[in-house]
């Protein structure tokens, strides 16, 4: 009888009304939506916590307080080859991403997973663009047969765009572009001189592309108590809040309402199912400090693991009613994995505006964006299309032959500004193809026995097609510009790179084609939420956060109705 | 201006290869560190002493001694360099220990250290001096009295201003770029 009694208590302290995997990007927004609507709401994050401000150990840091003076040193290259190619792995904020040790995965095909596992996930160290995606991008599936129709149209999400740029602050100007739409804008921060100049000579010599200000998620003016301070540390973590992150701003919004519970180190093993009710009962959990398995229940839970992450999750989670993991009656569960296409890049040299500099760090840049198969443009070699994010600078060193090479002269030199230098990196559209997949290893598991994902997943003909156009325009927009040496590289780099997983549990009209129904519930489990890059059903080419933030607040949102309806 | 970009630039416009650029870039030597023995206090302090001489004490800014870039050189050549580098690196300590370059006169060690210059631009190998040098100018532009006596450092600027005059010889913000591009500065006047 005791040991009973003691069951049914542990029970209820283990039941909230909701339950959010994944303190990041989505989740964070899923749990302040929960929680603002009066669901006790339980964040498991299976990292440690990151409080904002006091939590970012390096971001007051300056150059000479780190060894190698905020670079990275053979032996953290050698010993982690795949994070160490991110732009943004450095000293000062290596202890924001998994070293490659830590947490091992199977690359079927190479794929460079970058990955942060603490509160506020990637968010912490994210680029911060934050382009809408434009009607056509959400009719592309449906238009060319590749993937399966989006269940929802831009006009579903818009208000939902709205809803997130104003809680999180986004700068931008009003372009009026159909590619890019406008949002709840901040006002842009302004352009120099060479910005200027870039934008007149491509815009004048190519009518159909604009060159803009990249919607950016730093605040150009205090919005909250928080502000950008133009430093451009972002990725250390800003103890002004200069841009959004969930640590910064869901993730606080959360907790004050008092109805979030933060559960750092927890590892979700599985969704648990009830042949039942036919609904996900809860989650069981290990602590990743002490290895304690507990169970969570909870009426609603929504999954934001990062888009593979929450794959093998799903994936795991297996009974009698779903074998092949929850949800999962289309077969469609880890497969049409997605990424973005980010290995073309273009630099040249401009010998103009030598007299000209600036002040301050600005924390974005410009953003060309999509062009190509938009309007009457219609290219015959590929399907969908590319943006630019274009960006520009000048450094160090003026080079005098007449000087000396040391003393008072070489210091002269070398604090000197260079000239400027511009350039640009694609990023690019990738389809939806039924083999790019993530699989779970039979053999390997890892120390908390879930099995090892193996990732497959590659470029297809359509995306070599775009590389090359990608490579022309880059160049012909330079030179237009007026830059010298202009250089066009392809990196050639794997999946992975671009940091923008995406698909795998994607979203459709049809059960037996689709993981998601529009409100991001699973067609066959409705009480789970899918609301990370793992429900996408096509990719378009904006960076992605900004759509997975308005598709969590309005999936949440329509959860807590139907929960109220007495639906879930 | 992206890393790479940065580097590429530096190395076009100083017209020679970069010790160690693909380290620097993002492949990497199987390095072996475990050999490598610390250099002395008095290394140290040689190194810092031709370092004032590369970079030196102006009425202006402090120079590379202050920067303590012998200690900063200690790091690199013991994390960064491979086994042949390190023995390159150290073969030129030993001859300035021999030379007694700590117990030269000002201009002695000024007129040292352009011969050792010519020595580097009579050859297309990297020279050990070469080395000292580029390691001398990226730490002292990664070093506080490099960074906050030659440029306006301005770590919280606060505010954009998007055209500002320029003249070269006016103290500027700290480009965003510089604390890569320190490190590209290896060759600067070795062609």
């Amino acid at each position: 009888m005791e040991a009973t009694n003691l069951n049914l208590k542990a029970k209820k302290q283990n039941h909230f009304d909701a339950i959010v995997i994944g303190a990041g990007m989505s989740g964070s927004w899923v749990a302040k939506e929960f929680c603002e609507k009066g669901l006790k709401t339980l964040v498991l994050e299976r990292g440690r916590n990151i409080e904002h401000i006091s939590g970012y150990e390096t971001a007051m840091k300056e150059v000479w307080e780190f060894p190698y003076r905020n670079t990275l040193s053979p032996k953290i290259v050698k010993d982690n080859p795949v994070v160490s190619k991110c732009y943004a792995f450095r000293e000062a904020t290596q202890h924001h991403f998994v070293k490659d040790s830590e947490h091992p995965y199977v690359q079927t095909k190479p794929f460079d997973w970058i990955r942060g596992y603490q509160v506020g996930g990637k968010s912490l160290m994210w680029a911060r663009h934050v382009q809408r995606w434009a009607k056509f991008d959400f009719e592309a599936n449906s238009k060319d047969g590749h993937g399966v129709d989006w269940p929802i149209r831009y006009e579903d999400l818009a208000p939902w765009y709205s809803h997130v740029e104003k809680f999180a602050g986004i700068s931008g100007n009003k372009d009026g572009l159909d590619a890019v739409p406008d949002g709840e804008f901040l006002p842009p921060m302004p352009f120099n001189d060479i910005e200027k100049h870039c934008i007149s000579s491509i815009e004048s010599s190519f009518p159909e592309r604009n060159v803009i200000f990249a919607r950016v998620a730093n605040l150009s003016q205090p919005h909250n108590g928080r502000v950008c301070m133009y430093r451009s540390r972002c990725e250390r973590g800003c103890p002004y809040g200069g841009y959004f992150s969930a640590n910064s701003v869901t993730i606080p919004a959360a907790a004050a309402t008092g109805n979030m519970t933060l559960r750092p180190f927890s590892v979700v093993q599985e969704i648990m199912y009830n042949n039942e009710t036919r609904r996900a009962s809860g989650v069981r959990v290990i602590d990743s400090n002490t290895k304690e398995v507990i169970e969570y229940t909870a009426n609603v839970i929504s999954i934001n693991a990062g888009a593979i992450n929450s794959l093998l999750l799903l994936m795991n989670s297996k009974s009698d009613r779903f074998p092949n993991g929850i949800g999962n009656d289309s077969g469609t569960l880890g497969h049409y994995l997605m990424f973005h296409n980010y290995r073309i890049r273009a630099s040249g040299q401009i010998d103009d505006f030598k007299d000209s500099y600036f002040f301050g760090r600005k924390p974005t840049s410009l953003y060309i964006p999509r062009f190509r198969n938009v309007g009457d443009n219609t290219q015959k070699d590929f399907l969908r299309g590319y943006s630019f994010g274009m960006w520009s600078g000048r450094g160090l060193g003026s080079m005098d032959k007449n000087k000396s090479p040391i003393g008072a002269d070489l210091k002269d030199q070398i604090s000197e500004l260079g000239g400027w230098s511009i350039g640009m990196t694609a990023m690019g559209e990738v389809l939806p193809r039924f083999e790019n997949k993530i699989s779970l290893s039979k053999t390997d598991t890892d120390e908390w026995g879930m099995p090892l994902v193996e990732i497959d997943i590659d470029y297809s003909e359509n995306e070599e097609s775009m590389c090359k156009d990608m490579m022309e325009t880059g160049a012909e927009m330079l030179e237009a510009a007026g830059a010298k040496n202009v250089r066009v590289s392809d990196s050639k780099q794997a999946p992975g790179l671009d940091i923008h997983e995406m698909g795998g549990c994607r979203m459709g009209k049809d059960p037996s084609t689709s993981m998601l129904n529009k409100w991001n519930q699973m067609h066959a489990v409705s009480n789970v939420l899918v609301t990370d890059g793992a429900c996408m059903s096509s990719t378009a080419c904006q960076n992605p956060s900004i759509t997975y933030m308005a598709l969590s607040a309005r999936a949440a949102t329509h959860a807590v109705e139907e929960l109220k309806k007495g639906n879930l | 201006m992206d890393r790479r970009d940065a580097l590429t630039r530096m190395s076009l416009l100083l017209g020679g290869s970069i010790i160690g650029a693909p380290a620097f870039l993002s492949g990497c030597s199987p390095y072996d560190h475990s050999s490598f023995a610390p250099f002395t206090p008095d290394q140290i302090e040689l190194l810092n002493e031709l370092g004032e001489v590369i970079i030196p004490t102006t009425s202006d800014s402090e120079g590379a001694k202050a920067a303590n870039v012998g200690e900063f050189m200690n790091t690199i050549v013991s994390d960064f360099y491979n086994e042949e580098e390190q023995n390159l690196f150290i073969a030129g300590l030993s001859r300035l220990e021999n030379e007694a370059f700590s117990l030269m006169n000002q201009n002695e060690k000024i007129d040292f250290a352009m011969m050792l210059e010519q020595e580097a631009s009579n050859t297309d190998k990297p020279t050990s001096y070469l080395m000292m040098k580029q390691l001398t100018i990226w730490g002292y532009l990664t070093s506080e009295p490099g960074l906050t006596g030659l440029f306006d450092f301005a770590p919280v600027p606060g505010q954009y201003i998007p055209t500002v005059k320029y003249t070269p010889g006016d103290k500027v913000m700290h480009p965003r770029v510089a604390d890569w591009q320190a490190r590209s500065f290896a060759n600067f006047h070795s062609s």
